[in-house]
């Protein structure tokens, strides 16, 4: 059953099936079993730990053949001429390697291959000039680099989120949220993987800061539209975030200190394997603990990562990924060692997988992910006797079989399974006696499966087509996804590059902005319907070493969408009770010119975006621009080696002014014996705060002492002291009297940071 | 001189970005008043109706005065199912107040309408059922010493309730010293000082009084009132989150507000050191 009038139904999936199932065996039949041709499979590793590197590139010398590394860092190159050929592999910020290679007929060589780490200090990459990136790279998709996230200033400590905050057509409501607005869509609508299980709550300190610890990240793919049918369940982006797998050379330590926390990561080899553990901790309680203060609130965060990876076979690898962190905040007023009152909050995630790789053979690649993760927050508060708790929280248990299979050098498919089983929960108390109280539990199953087969006719073309099938118990509700991408080479710097696809979403969120520990997932139920997408993008890339310039447009219609409705009661059991439901769209261009090597490196970025939504019962069921909708965004970042081991980083961020809604009135209401004055609603987002800016800076220093590298940073945020508007506030005095102000955002924030790496 | 060339183009690009940024997103008037109308009635059950007001919105830059925003030249009717039709009239001196000069009791479980007509503005109209009676049962202790006694107060259920607000009223102000940072925690706006009426709410039929709930020492009087659903909606929705301008849940047609009906029932106690 396919449930949308987003496109045009049965022909589309007609189209799609015809396509997926006919020509798929038309073409997947491989020569290696011709006695003229064989191919080569294997590995790209680091040097120095063995890591396996994702996304490198691999390249039959003097001919137009290559291919890219998968997530664990294996690659397939079938159908070659036999013979001796010349393999060259490479990865930004790792030099290149040229293996000579025996391609022998009917036969699969198998190869590993080191990429030594470019000239890398601390993260400091000095790129070498030979290196090569990838020419095929997808539509709307960004790796970042690792080493790039600690070129940039950050207010007290590299933040991951922050930083993709600064790509086009990512975009922060406020500079106090690492929420990720992606192309229109809201924070729920991404899909944040962490070594493939769903993070649900992806925030410290009520959402300043990200749970993701850099210093234990070894990848980030980032695909802001039209992704593939391996992902689904969200209707926006995808965030796939990769730990690092550990030192499987030698044991080694590095870490990080700033005014803010501290960091310390351990990773060796274990076995043939390797392990990798990192832990991160604020200490702002402690200093409070120290100076003695009463009556200030007692906070602190930390997470731990850790990994395993057990080798121990050929064919066969294991490893095992948890994350666990928290924040917790503890506010008492006590007398006479009595508490008086009392705020206690504390909320956070934890996630294990396990996953199991296995190669069937030199063609076929599978993976099986077994993984939990939850997200929960409690929150108590007492005063005199009167208590109430609000305990809510998500947890999903899911089963991933994947399987990439090489059949021919035109054809990678990819096809796989994803079973989930979701539970959220909401309990409350409300003081004693009172009737309130919620136990508003939930549980559903989701079911997935793909297909996808990306082909490659000829030298100019790459078509990617999939279709992807899910299951939703709650209702039982079925959507099949189709989704399609085209690749044209025009020559080897210019391709155009084209997307469609159709997307549903089963979970809802409410969150507040500085308040992400109250964030209430939600599933949806028989009352309301899945969030429905489609996605729409067309671009142009063009590639130049050390330059890249990609012009991207989009256009994104949603339905089904969901808005807190404030009114609702605390009782209410049915999602339809509680959310207003509506559609909405957002379309824009963005611009993204990147420099990649030399002295100075960075990139501009600039969005010229439109996001609305329409809400029965918001108002007045008129169309309204969304809170995070920005005209003009503009971002530049660059980071300027300045020689003798100093570097200089800048982030200067330019957007629209956010929208807000001006009232139209004031008045009073008597009620319970006091008076309550009101502001009353004029058309939602039709006005515009002023432009936002700001300027970041940061120098840095590395020098090598006791063995080891040493880097201290100096962060400046906003350097020119601009303080941007959060929000107006109207208001009035306890005379009556307006008050009107602007809430402004962070001023100068100086901060310092020292590393080392052993 | 590439270089150079690059910079002078990234900087006119640059240029040209921050004035169309600047041109395009201005700081609008943020006062686009538009004027609405106010009602504030609650019928108590086996009394007469107290008052009812009619007031229009003001500017956002302007100090709220009901006197000047009061609507005094409507016609205001209210009717029941029972055949109680209720003509309310102006009060002198206070504008936008209507009393009903013929002190109609109203009764429980009826179902009362409403019907205003002014000058300049569309009919506003509005409906509510209003409870039934109750009672109150006789609280554990007449006197409470503060944080060492909590008061059990307990109702019977009454018919066509949405929920049961419950007021706290220091009727005797002791002017003594007050014990500050001691006896009642925090001293806040509310607490330690003369303020007349903290209030809570409930949905069952029965509520410790936590020490919160006093502002002072001396009588307090307790007031346990039934409340239609009008009332329970304002009163579930009436705070106002600033950033969303979220407006609290009304139920008239044409006019913001409420026509909401009770049952009230109070007694004595006194808070003791």
């Amino acid at each position: 059953m396919f449930k949308t009038n987003l496109i045009s139904k049965k022909q589309y999936i007609f189209v799609m099936l015809l396509y997926l199932f006919i020509t798929i065996p038309l073409h997947s039949q491989s020569d290696i079993s011709s006695s003229i041709k064989g191919g080569i499979s294997g590995y790209i590793l680091d040097l120095q730990t063995k890591e396996p590197l994702i996304s490198a590139n691999v390249l039959i010398m003097g001919t137009s053949r290559g291919t890219v590394t998968n997530k664990s860092g294996y690659f397939v190159v079938p159908d070659i001429q036999v013979g001796t050929v010349i393999l060259r592999a490479s990865m930004v910020g790792y030099g290149t390697i040229d293996s000579t290679i025996e391609v022998r007929p009917g036969k699969f060589t198998s190869v590993k291959l080191r990429l030594r780490e470019a000239a890398t200090v601390l993260g400091e990459v000095v790129i070498e000039e030979n290196i090569i990136k990838d020419k095929d790279k997808t539509i709307s998709t960004i790796s970042l680099p690792v080493a790039d996230l600690q070129k940039l200033p950050a207010v007290g400590e590299t933040d991951l989120l922050r930083t993709l905050q600064l790509l086009p057509g990512v975009q922060a409501s406020s500079e106090i949220s690492t929420g990720l607005y992606i192309r229109g869509g809201s924070p729920d609508q991404n899909l944040i993987l962490l070594d493939g299980i769903t993070v649900y709550n992806p925030s410290h300190f009520f959402g300043f800061f990200s749970t993701f610890n850099s210093d234990a990240i070894k990848n980030v793919k980032l695909i802001k539209g039209g992704f593939p049918a391996e992902y689904g369940g969200r209707l926006s982006a995808v965030l796939d975030i990769t730990n690092k797998e550990g030192n499987r050379n030698r044991f080694s330590a590095s870490g990080s200190t700033s005014l803010i926390s501290s960091k310390l990561l351990v990773e060796g080899p274990l076995g043939n394997g390797s392990f990798m553990l990192s832990g991160r901790r604020t200490y702002l309680d402690l200093i409070l603990m120290a100076a003695n203060l009463k009556d200030v609130p007692n906070y602190y965060f930390y997470d731990l990562n850790g990994k395993i990876n057990i080798d121990e076979f050929e064919n066969d690898k294991f490893s095992l990924s948890m994350y666990a962190g928290d924040d917790v905040l503890d506010f008492t007023i006590k007398e006479n060692n009595v508490a008086r009152q009392a705020l206690n909050i504390s909320w956070g995630n934890k996630t294990l997988s396990a996953k199991w790789t296995h190669l069937f053979s030199d063609q076929i690649y599978s993976n099986l992910i077994v993984a939990g993760s939850s997200f929960k927050s409690l929150t108590k508060f007492g005063l005199s006797g009167f208590d109430m708790h609000f305990d809510n929280g998500i947890s999903d248990y899911s089963i991933k079989p994947d399987i990439e299979w090489y059949p021919s050098s035109e054809h990678i498919v990819k096809f796989g399974l994803w079973g989930t089983y979701y539970q959220v929960k909401y309990n409350t108390e409300v003081g004693e006696n009172t009737g309130f109280i919620t136990n508003a539990n939930a549980h559903s199953k989701y079911f997935a499966g793909y297909a996808q087969d990306e082909w490659k006719p000829n030298v100019f073309w790459t078509l990617t087509s999939g279709l992807r099938y899910n299951f939703y118990s709650l209702g039982s509700r079925n959507y099949i996804e189709p989704r399609f991408q085209a690749l044209y080479r025009m020559d080897d710097r210019w391709s155009i590059i084209g997307s469609l696809g159709y997307y549903t979403q089963y979970t809802t969120l409410i969150t507040w902005e500085g308040a992400s520990f109250a964030d209430l997932w939600f599933l949806i139920d028989e009352t309301i319907r899945p969030l429905e997408a489609m996605q729409y993008v067309l671009g142009i890339h063009f590639r130049d070493e050390p330059f890249s310039i990609e012009l991207e447009t989009y256009y994104k219609p949603m339905k089904e969408l969901t808005e807190f409705n404030l009114t609702s009661q605390m009782d209410s059991k049915n999602l339809s009770e509680i959310f207003y439901i509506g559609s909405g769209y957002s379309t824009g261009i963005e611009l993204f010119i990147q420099k990649y090597y030399g002295a100075l490196t960075g990139w501009v970025g600039y969005t010229l975006s439109k996001t609305v939504r329409t809400f029965d019962g918001i108002n007045n069921n008129k169309t309204y621009p969304a809170k995070w909708d920005f005209t003009h965004y503009l971002t530049v970042t660059g980071s300027y080696n300045l020689g003798s081991d100093w570097s200089l980083g800048s982030t200067l961020v330019i957007t629209s002014g956010t929208t807000y809604t001006v009232p139209t009135g004031t008045y009073q209401i008597d009620f319970g014996g006091g008076s309550y004055t009101y502001l009353r609603s004029g058309d939602k987002n039709a006005h515009r705060l002023e432009p936002y800016h700001r300027l970041d800076v940061s120098v840095s220093k590395i020098w090598k002492m006791w063995n080891g590298d040493w880097k201290i940073s100096l962060n400046v945020y906003n350097t020119y002291n601009h303080r941007n508007v959060w929000y107006r506030n109207y208001d009035y005095d306890d005379d009556g009297e307006p008050k009107i102000t602007d809430v402004r955002l962070l001023p100068i924030v100086p901060t310092l940071e020292l590393s080392f790496k052993f | 001189m590439n270089k150079i060339k690059n910079i002078k183009l990234l900087n006119t690009v640059l240029n040209t970005i921050l004035i169309l940024i600047s041109g395009c997103t201005s700081v609008d008037d943020p006062f686009d008043y538009k004027a609405d109308t106010i009602v504030e009635c609650i019928l108590y059950v086996n009394e007469s109706i107290d008052t009812l007001k009619l007031h229009r919105t003001m500017p956002v830059d302007q100090k709220y005065n009901k006197a000047e925003a009061g609507i005094g030249n409507a016609s205001v009717k209210i009717f029941s199912v029972a055949g109680d039709t209720i003509y309310m009239l102006p009060a002198k001196g206070k504008p936008g107040s209507y009393y009903d000069p013929t002190r109609t009791t109203v009764r429980p479980a009826t179902q009362y309408y409403l019907e205003i007509d002014y000058p300049g503005g569309k009919q506003i109209t509005g409906a509510t059922i209003t409870p039934d009676t109750f009672t109150v049962l006789p609280p554990k202790y007449r006197v409470v010493t503060y944080l060492y006694d909590t008061n059990i107060v307990r109702w019977t259920i009454s018919n066509h309730a949405a929920a049961y607000l419950i007021l706290v009223s220091n009727i005797e102000f002791v002017r003594t010293k007050i014990e500050r940072d001691q006896d009642l925690l925090p001293d806040n706006q509310y607490n330690n000082k003369e303020a007349p009426t903290i209030w809570t709410f409930t949905l069952g039929t029965s509520t410790p009084l936590y020490p919160w709930l006093y502002n002072y020492y001396g009588i307090h009087e307790i007031t346990i009132t039934a409340m239609d659903n009008n009332l329970y909606d304002y009163v579930w929705t009436m705070y106002q989150d600033k950033m969303r301008l979220n407006e609290p849940s009304f139920h008239l047609n044409n006019a913001i507000g409420f026509f909401g009906s009770g049952v009230r029932r109070d007694f004595i106690y006194e808070i003791q050191k």
